[in-house]
């Protein structure tokens, strides 16, 4: 299932890209991920993320980055777990991807 | 369980005929003027516990019509539109949909959806929600949070009134219909171990948004994420996050704990009514993002080292806690990767749909006195046995007397447990008669015509075999009183009578029988016409002089009228014989009087049982049979004067200046071979009659006795035979013939062609 994650080797400023599952069993690289993107101050790319879980919520909304072009499945999830808001935030300095 | 299921389920579909006949009820009222606010509420609540009901068994089709439906309604209780005819109108036309919708639940025909999609389209046009259905269901949630004590979930002015509690009946809708109070609020917080198990959280919340889709509803979900710590000190499998969920009001405790079903012992959670909590002044969820409030509605966490949730005023009563429910799993509570809760959820599923599939079975309710009424007769019952054994046992003189009179109180004391029995099985013809509004709603729809049904006597009772069987020839009747019965808006004004055409159905007991009369105040019978008819069809000859009301009685003569043809004609008498002979199977007689220009107005003289009849006991060649009292005019010993020979070789007698057929029985019923019997004199006649007052004279040996037989089927035990309804089995346990009286005079009257009263006119000329 996590066979598609891709390794963090972005330059630092670009938003860092998250699997296409953050389920379960991805929880550990997913906090990798957003540790490394703490680092690098840079953001998350979560255009391409299909499915979000309790504990990856978890890792997210503890990290506080931003999240830039959400995918509709992570707005889908966001608004199912009662977090949207955390998705609007205006802390999304790079959403020239999105566009 | 899946019997258990299909009992429950059983269960709900009577009570969703119960609640349909309240709403009838409460509509029809509403229709009448009626505004109170107890009548509006009523309908509310039958509407809402039929939904409830539905959302449990996931009736979907149901649920989501009866939310619509519901929604308006409450437009209504909240006073936010009045109870105008045309708004009665669209309710109407939405219970018939809904009613349809039950049936179809139960397995019955599908209901065409354009059908459901109009009375949709009214009832959102009603409530000026326009199709903007969700948002506005959406919003509604939202408002009825604050107020935690309302009882009413709608964002109406609290008008004093509003603020009663909804009386309930104390009966089995209570449960069902506490929903209508408050929306439902789950909170929820997962162990590590529910994850640890692969299952999540946003299944949970997949679960309970699919319950309050169920209802065309919305959730809304807080997240409590206090008890999250910052990023480095977190714990990638360890749960920190809590939910609070607001569910419709309609969702009821039972469907939500479901979705807890496989979670249960990996996650604390809480399901309360918003309603239980009035004592408890509350934050408005809507300002809840602050953690502390969502945490205080929230159970200790144990295995936990976040923070404990801070203590905070207690909000609600938790009602129901881990209670698994094996029972009404949502459909599709559980996607995704939780295999054990989809397939648990889709055999519950599969066993509701097996259940609507199966047919229903025939339960009645009864009052619990009448229970005990005849367990009291019982006991009486036991008692008199057993002083009937003792007092056999003695051989005195004093001791045969006393036997004697313990067995005639013997036999006072079967009649009643007969009785006794009797009100048992005896059903008020309500749940009939309210059918009917809609035959004529539907009727007078498709003739355009404005036509108000009202009921009397619904309260009547009669045996429950009995109502079940009155249901088509009441719709027959009822459909030709608006087809042909009242006349078109134009011609009535024209007529000086008002645009609205009237007609009263009503029931009442008289003289152990029952009376039921269909009234309208249309244009009558157009004796003319139906004479020409009959003429032109050949039922009568055209030189027949007939009264008035023979002529009425024409329109139920078996080849007066062909449906298509007839329909063309201004008179009555579309497949009225097969109305006659409905009625007459139940042993009932039917009576027409007609007033040109005022309207018409049919009885049917009912039994009040068809388990037991009143009989006269005659031998005819040395058989006993039972001739049903009801058909008895007179008996009577004749003279070979009054009998006069037909050419064709049967005979008439004449009765006091009538003449009649005079029937030999044991001829008739191939019991003797000699057509008829040598001489007449001093022979034993009963002047019988049928349905439609013809008379015959049957010839019987004599005359034994009078008493009440139990009726049974001679065609399903045997088969038909011609002049037998039905057999019965006599006290020294022979089985006896119970006479159709109706079939053997219709018989002697074809014999000699022509209807007695037409030889009455002819003897007369």
């Amino acid at each position: 299932m996590t066979a598609d994650v891709e390794t963090p080797a972005v330059p630092s400023t670009a938003p860092v890209p998250l699997p296409e599952r953050l389920d379960t069993a991805t929880v550990g690289v997913l906090k990798g991920l957003v540790q490394q993107a703490e680092a690098t101050e840079s953001a998350l790319d979560a255009s391409g993320v299909a499915y979000v879980g309790g504990l990856c919520l978890q890792v997210l909304l503890a990290s506080g980055r931003p999240l830039v072009a959400p995918s509709e499945k992570v707005r889908e999830a966001f608004a199912l777990f009662g977090v949207s808001e955390f998705l609007s935030e205006p802390s999304t300095p790079s959403s020239e991807l999105s566009a | 369980m899946s019997s258990d299921m299909d009992d429950i389920l059983q269960i709900f579909f009577q009570e969703c005929d119960e609640q349909l006949q309240e709403l009838e009820r409460g509509l029809s009222a509403l229709s009448d003027g009626e505004s109170e606010h107890e009548t509006v509420n009523a309908v509310f609540r039958a509407v809402h516990s039929i939904k409830g009901g539905a959302a449990s068994f996931g009736l979907d089709n149901l649920v989501r019509f009866a939310h619509v439906f519901e929604n308006s309604l409450d437009g209504l209780r909240s006073g936010r539109f009045a109870p105008t005819h045309d708004v009665v109108k669209v309710f109407l036309k939405a219970m018939d949909v809904l009613s349809d919708l039950v049936n179809e639940a139960r397995g019955g025909a599908t209901v065409d959806s354009a059908r459901v999609a109009e009375s949709h389209a009214e009832l959102a046009d009603i409530s000026g929600t326009g199709g903007n259905q969700n948002a506005s269901q959406a919003a509604t949630t939202e408002d009825v949070i604050p107020a935690d004590f309302s009882p009413v979930p709608m964002d109406f002015e609290p008008v004093p009134t509003d603020f009663e509690p909804v009386p309930f009946d104390f009966d089995f809708g209570e449960e069902e219909a506490t929903p209508a109070a408050a929306s439902l609020l789950v909170t929820f917080r997962p162990h590590d171990a529910l994850y640890e198990r692969g299952d999540d959280a946003r299944n949970i919340l997949i679960g309970l948004t699919d319950l309050a889709r169920e209802c065309d509803g919305e959730i809304q979900t807080t997240c409590d994420r206090s008890a999250l710590p910052p990023l480095t000190d977190l714990l990638p499998d360890k749960s920190y996050l809590s939910w609070q969920v607001v569910l419709p009001p309609a969702v009821s405790e039972d469907s939500a704990n479901a979705v807890f079903d496989w979670v249960s012992e990996d996650c604390d959670f809480s399901i309360v009514r918003e309603g239980a909590e009035a004592a408890a002044p509350q934050e408005p969820p809507a300002e809840q993002p602050e953690p502390a409030e969502v945490v205080a509605v929230m159970p200790p966490v144990e295995d936990h080292e976040a923070p404990p949730p801070a203590p905070a005023p207690s909000v609600a009563h938790p009602i129901q806690i881990l209670s698994p429910l094996p029972a009404p799993a949502t459909p599709d509570a559980h996607p995704g990767p939780s295999p054990a809760g989809s397939a648990a959820s889709s055999t519950a599923n599969g066993a509701a749909q097996t259940a609507a599939r199966k047919p229903e079975q025939a339960s009645i309710r009864v009052d619990l006195h009448r229970i005990d009424d005849l367990m009291d007769l019982v006991g009486e019952l036991v008692i008199a046995q057993a002083a009937i054994e003792s007092l056999s046992r003695r051989t005195d003189a004093a001791g045969q007397h006393e036997l004697v009179q313990s067995i005639s109180s013997m036999q006072s004391l079967t009649r009643d447990i007969q009785d006794a029995v009797m009100a048992v099985r005896a059903q008020p013809v309500r749940a009939v008669f309210q059918r009917m509004q809609r035959v004529v709603r539907e009727a007078s729809s498709m003739t355009h015509k404005d036509i108000v049904l009202t009921l009397e006597g619904e309260d009547t009772e009669v045996d429950r075999t009995l109502v079940e069987k009155l249901t088509d020839p009441l719709t027959h009747m009822l459909r030709n009183a608006v087809d042909h019965g009242i006349e078109s808006p134009e011609a009535r004004i024209a007529a000086g009578k008002p645009a609205e055409g009237h007609i009263v159905l009503s029931a009442e007991h008289r003289s152990g029988r029952i009376l039921i009369t269909i009234k309208d105040d249309g244009a009558g019978i157009n004796r003319q016409r139906v004479f020409e008819t009959a003429v032109k069809r050949g039922v009568i000859p055209a030189d027949a002089v007939l009264s008035d009301e023979e002529i009425n009685n024409l329109i139920f003569m078996p080849g007066f009228s062909t449906a298509a043809q007839v329909s063309n004609l201004s008179g009555r008498g579309v497949g009225m014989d097969v109305v006659k002979q409905a009625i007459q199977s139940l042993g009932g007689r039917i009576s027409i009087s007609s007033v040109p220009g005022k309207g018409t107005t049919f009885g049917f003289s009912l039994p009040l049982t068809l388990a037991i009849l009143d009989g006269m006991l005659i031998s005819a060649s040395g058989s006993t049979m039972v001739i049903p009292i009801s058909s008895v005019i007179e008996t009577m010993i004749v003279n070979q004067s009054d009998v006069y020979a037909l050419p064709d070789g049967s005979n008439v007698i004449s009765i006091r200046g009538d003449c009649m057929p005079l029937i030999p029985l044991a001829t008739v019923l191939k019991l003797s071979n000699s057509s008829t019997p040598d001489s007449l004199d001093a022979s034993v006649i009963l002047v019988v009659e049928n349905e439609s007052g013809a008379r015959a004279a049957l010839i019987v040996d004599e005359i034994r006795d009078q008493t009440q037989v139990v009726i049974k089927s001679i065609e399903s035990n045997y088969r038909q035979i011609f002049g037998v309804s039905a057999a019965t089995i006599l006290g020294d346990g022979s089985v006896s013939l119970i006479l159709d009286v109706s079939a053997l005079v219709a018989s002697a009257i074809g014999h000699i062609d022509i209807k007695p009263s037409n030889i009455r006119a002819e003897l007369a000329a």
